[in-house]
């Protein structure tokens, strides 16, 4: 009979109709239609009764298929509460503890807990996933997000227990909190807690350099300490060696003796010499044994930033011009101005009749500013200034010298402004600083040119940052044409190969026959200098304003001057920005190269050649930049270390301009900074969780809520409308029907 | 400058001396559009003038300090573009100023915002007061935000290369002190009312044109201290607030510290 019934069919059950609505009701739409057409036609009564009864039969049991009927029966049982068993994936679980693997300690639990009742295994590093771990190589770990994820994914079930098999190295919040101090509320648990603590510290001996921290940026010329803080498992009490590192060469080394916890920090200071972007490094030793030796340096790209650019203004005299290009440098607050003026020659005071006592002069402190102090300035002007007037026969060679070697080979910047103290009328010509200048100075005095004019812009010019006063070259070179003309410019001077004139004489030739040069600028080894041989630049602010023009012709000389002399990236028109300082082993590093114009608008359409040297290996890749001026270059990452990177950037065959920045490839895991365990952390987290605390080597059992135990409930359906006797019925009416219909007559 | 060792002078001096052979001291500068002179300003409807004052006072900044100069006062209308040629001016007051057109007096606040000076100088000595009036009032005009205000004994102007301890005389001594206003940390505009320019002026024979009240001779001493002071101020500007300046000017004992 279960046969015919398509199962067994127990009593307490219950029929249920699985076909939607729509279905049932086009069945017995369908049925009774069907039902009358079989209605027409001329037979005996009898037969008509006959026949139609038996379709009324075929076709009810064709609907009640149709509804597909099941018949279910439930039965509900006890069966014992579920535990969670999370297990730590993270790659500190590999770190090797006399030899073994610190999760085959995991593993013996895990075993154990096979045989409880209700165990389901989980896996967790920063996330939770199903199964027990077969691999320890996660990332990283975070015990709160792991905790407050369960309670979804139980759907808010009470369980009866929660396992958490781990070494304790929680990187995340939680036990943030707890080491600085503070008392924070682990996530709400949907049972009882047990924290098995894995891993033995006295078992680990590493040395690792856990943290170095420079306050994110440091400023250029200023000392900066870079501090690193070191961590010893088994080294607690010992002395050893920490090696400050530069683009892979040491540079400083300091011994540093660990405390009774493991702990030291030792700070290297160092004086960043170039602004921009430099690759450092913290070291300890790899000893034998040692558990992680991938933690043993610390790569750190530092920052070098101006805080202000320092300005070193010496004038032979007080003068218009003098005056006018303090006012600027004092009333911009990126610079910090030192200006010495000479108020008073020897002349002067020798035919003085005043007392000293009077005046409100000091000594000028030549000897110590061209000495000592010489090299914190970014940049030094010598404005219409006479040096034989100070410095001593023997000591002008070496102190010019001194300036000289701050630009190039320091990387500074110099300017000389002209007037009657400067250039040849300043003896220049034979001194270690005409070496430096944008032209050739004659060792001899020539009459300057006395007579007003106005400069004329070069095709050069017309494109330097310095004298683009905006980015439509015709309005340009327009702007420069009506400004107020200047007084009059050095005739002992002439254009300096490999130097580049930006503004020049109109009609006044030098010696070698090309226009005299009024302004001029050159890179200088490491560094920058400019000329400016006339001493009426005031003139573009004074006079400007009261044509009603402002000053801004003034301004944006003299601002676009000195960014361009100290180097600042930011008046750079090509930069170079990696997405990251350090970049993981693997990964590739992305660099993005932005080109500008001469206007400083995003230049589209430029070829860029990017090389990027790692020692002496060196990789050239190329490229183009986007409408929006930007080539972006994904780099792979198969060797450690610093990697410097230099971009060239053309338009068509003009330069548009370089830029270098370096990044560093690391193979540090974050997550083996750390490799101590840290049972402390794990039992106050089952403490405050009100759960309960094993190590790994105990054998206790887990806490367990006997309450958690539930019903399961089994269910039986079995599906009605498949059941043949329901076939053989719809198919016996039919036919009865049928046959009684033709016994009529009918079709 | 300067005072190096005595042990320098010597090598110094001779050095000095052989540049002072290579150029005439009135062959300085690119031509004479450079050097410093003294604009002059007529109002309309006539403003005094004592160019003999000015003179004299250029030549002897000439020969007490580096400055190169055209010792000369050259009359400005201040509302012409001319202004911007002279950045150091000056204003005779002897009777109240006129009410400035408005476009004179925006001429001369843009020239005085973009670098240009100009000092006042009551030339009643502070007895006529109308003069000190109308002085105000054009003050108030060029500088609706920002009142003039007595310059203090530590200003700028007081040390721009004498020490000025004990005031700024000029023909009498009125007030102890000028008066400026301050842009920032530098004063465009300073209003002296003890007729400056009186104790300055000099005769056709080259002497003084008249007394100075009550100090005599040794006032007028002072007086010249305080117009080559507000030349240099108007040259350097706050460049004697430097610390380097302060710091050994203390040292020195020529100034005692705060």
């Amino acid at each position: 009979m279960a046969w015919w019934l398509g199962g067994e069919l127990a009593a307490g059950g219950e029929l249920l109709r699985t076909a939607p609505d729509g279905v049932v009701w086009s069945a017995v739409l369908g049925a009774l239609v069907a039902w009358g057409l079989a209605v027409p036609g001329e037979r005996r009564p009898l037969m008509r009764a006959v026949e139609l009864v038996a379709w009324g039969l075929a076709l009810a049991g064709l609907v009640f298929a149709l509804a597909r009927p099941v018949w279910v029966e439930e039965a509900g049982r006890q069966v014992p509460g579920r535990v969670a068993v999370l297990v730590d994936a993270s790659a500190s679980m590999a770190i090797e503890e006399e030899g073994r693997p610190r999760h085959t300690q995991a593993a013996a639990w895990i075993e154990q807990l096979r045989a409880e009742p209700g165990v389901e295994f989980l896996q967790f590093g920063e996330r939770l996933d199903p199964g027990a771990p077969t691999t320890f190589d996660r990332g990283g770990t975070d015990l709160a997000s792991v905790l407050s994820s369960l309670d979804d994914r139980y759907a808010g079930e009470r369980l009866a227990g929660v396992v958490v098999i781990t070494d304790g190295i929680d990187r995340g919040r939680l036990r943030a909190a707890w080491q600085a101090g503070d008392d924070p509320e682990p996530p709400r648990l949907p049972g009882p807690l047990t924290v098995v603590g894995v891993g033995s510290k006295g078992a680990v001996r590493d040395l690792a350099v856990v943290g170095v921290e420079a306050g994110g940026y440091a400023y250029l010329r200023t000392p900066v300490s870079l501090e690193a803080r070191l961590s010893g498992s088994g080294f607690e009490g010992q002395t050893v060696r920490a090696e400050l590192l530069r683009d892979g060469a040491v540079v400083r080394s300091q011994d540093v003796t660990l405390d009774d916890a493991g702990q030291a920090t030792v700070t290297f200071k160092v004086v960043p010499q170039e602004a921009g972007r430099s690759a450092w490094a913290v070291r300890v030793p790899t000893y034998d044994g040692d558990a992680v030796p991938g933690n043993d340096e610390l790569p750190l790209v530092l920052r070098v930033v101006r805080d202000q650019i320092r300005v070193l203004q010496v004038a032979g005299s007080p003068s218009w011009d003098v005056k006018f290009l303090r006012r600027f440098l004092k009333g911009d607050p990126s610079v910090e101005l030192v200006s010495f003026f000479i108020l008073r020659t020897w002349d002067d005071a020798r035919a003085s009749r005043w007392g000293d006592d009077e005046l409100s002069l000091i000594a000028f402190p030549y000897r110590d500013l061209f000495t000592s102090e010489i090299g914190n300035f970014d940049l030094v002007v010598f404005q219409n200034f006479d040096y034989r007037e100070f410095f001593g026969q023997g000591e002008a060679a070496e102190l010019l010298q001194n300036v000289r070697d701050q630009v190039v080979e320091g990387g500074h910047g110099f300017v000389m402004v002209g007037g009657d103290r400067s250039f040849d009328l300043g003896g220049y010509g034979t001194t270690p600083l005409a070496e430096l200048l944008p032209v050739q100075v004659a060792s001899a005095e020539r009459p300057p040119v006395v007579e007003p004019f106005q400069p004329t812009l070069t095709a050069a010019g017309a494109r330097h940052v310095v004298t683009r006063m905006t980015a439509d070259p015709v309005e340009n070179e327009a702007w420069w044409a009506r400004l107020h003309p200047v007084d009059g410019t050095h005739r002992g001077i002439a254009t300096r190969p490999g130097a580049t004139v930006l503004l020049e004489h109109p009609s006044a030739k030098g010696d070698d026959g090309k226009p005299l040069p009024v302004v001029a600028v050159r890179e200088a080894g490491k560094g920058r200098a400019m000329a400016l041989a006339a001493d009426s630049s005031w003139r573009w602010s004074l006079s400007e304003a009261a044509e009603g023009r402002g000053n801004q012709a003034y301004l944006r000389f003299w601002k676009q001057a000195i960014r361009w002399l100290i180097q600042d990236p930011t008046a750079e028109r090509v930069t170079i920005d990696p997405e990251r300082d350090n970049v993981p082993l693997g990964q590739p590093a992305r660099l993005v190269v932005r080109a500008r114009d001469a206007g400083f608008q995003l230049l589209g359409d430029a070829r860029v050649e990017l090389t990027i040297r790692r020692g002496t290996d060196e990789q050239v890749l190329s490229g183009v930049t986007g409408p929006e001026g930007e080539a972006v270059f994904e780099v792979p990452s198969t060797h450690r270390g610093a990697h410097r990177v230099h971009a060239s950037v053309l338009r068509g065959s003009d330069r548009v301009g370089e830029a270098d920045t370096v990044y560093a490839v690391t193979s540090r895991d974050p997550e083996l900074e750390e490799v101590a365990p840290d049972h402390a952390y794990l039992r106050w987290l089952a403490g405050r969780s009100g759960g309960t605390f094993l190590s790994a080597s105990e054998r206790g059992a887990i806490a367990r809520d006997p309450s958690a135990d539930r019903t399961a409930w089994d269910r039986k359906e079995v599906a009605l409308w498949r059941a043949p006797i329901l076939m053989l019925w719809i198919a016996g009416f039919a036919g009865v029907a049928w046959i009684v219909r033709r016994r009529g007559g009918l079709r | 400058m300067t005072q190096p060792s005595t042990s320098r002078r010597t090598v110094l001096s001779g050095l000095a001396a052989g540049l002072g052979m290579a150029w005439a001291p009135g062959a300085r500068a690119f031509g004479d559009a450079s050097l410093l002179d003294i604009g002059e300003l007529q109002l309309p409807g006539g403003t005094t003038a004592r160019p003999s004052a000015w003179q004299y006072l250029l030549s002897e900044l000439e020969r007490t300090t580096s400055v190169a100069c055209e010792p000369r006062a050259v009359p400005v209308d201040p509302g012409t573009a001319a202004l911007a040629q002279h950045p150091f001016t000056v204003l005779l007051v002897d009777a109240p100023i006129p009410a400035l057109d408005g476009a004179v007096v925006e001429r001369l606040a843009a020239y005085l915002a973009y670098g240009g000076f100009l000092f006042i100088d009551d030339t009643t000595g502070g007895q006529d007061r109308d003069v000190d009036r109308s002085v105000r009032a054009l003050v108030q005009r060029l500088f609706p935000t920002r009142p003039l205000a007595t310059l203090p004994g530590d200003h700028a102007v007081h040390r721009a290369f004498f020490l000025l301890k004990d005031g700024t005389p000029g023909r009498l001594a009125t007030a102890k002190w000028m008066e400026g206003v301050t842009v920032g940390n530098l004063a465009p505009l300073v209003y002296g009312r003890n007729d400056l320019s009186g104790a300055l002026m000099r005769s056709v024979t080259g002497r003084p044109s008249m007394p100075c009240s009550p100090g005599g001779e040794d006032q007028r001493r002072e007086a010249l201290k305080v117009g080559i002071n507000l030349v240099m101020y108007a040259l350097t500007a706050n460049y004697k607030k430097d610390q380097a300046h302060v710091r050994q000017l203390i040292l020195d004992k020529r100034l005692e510290a705060r």
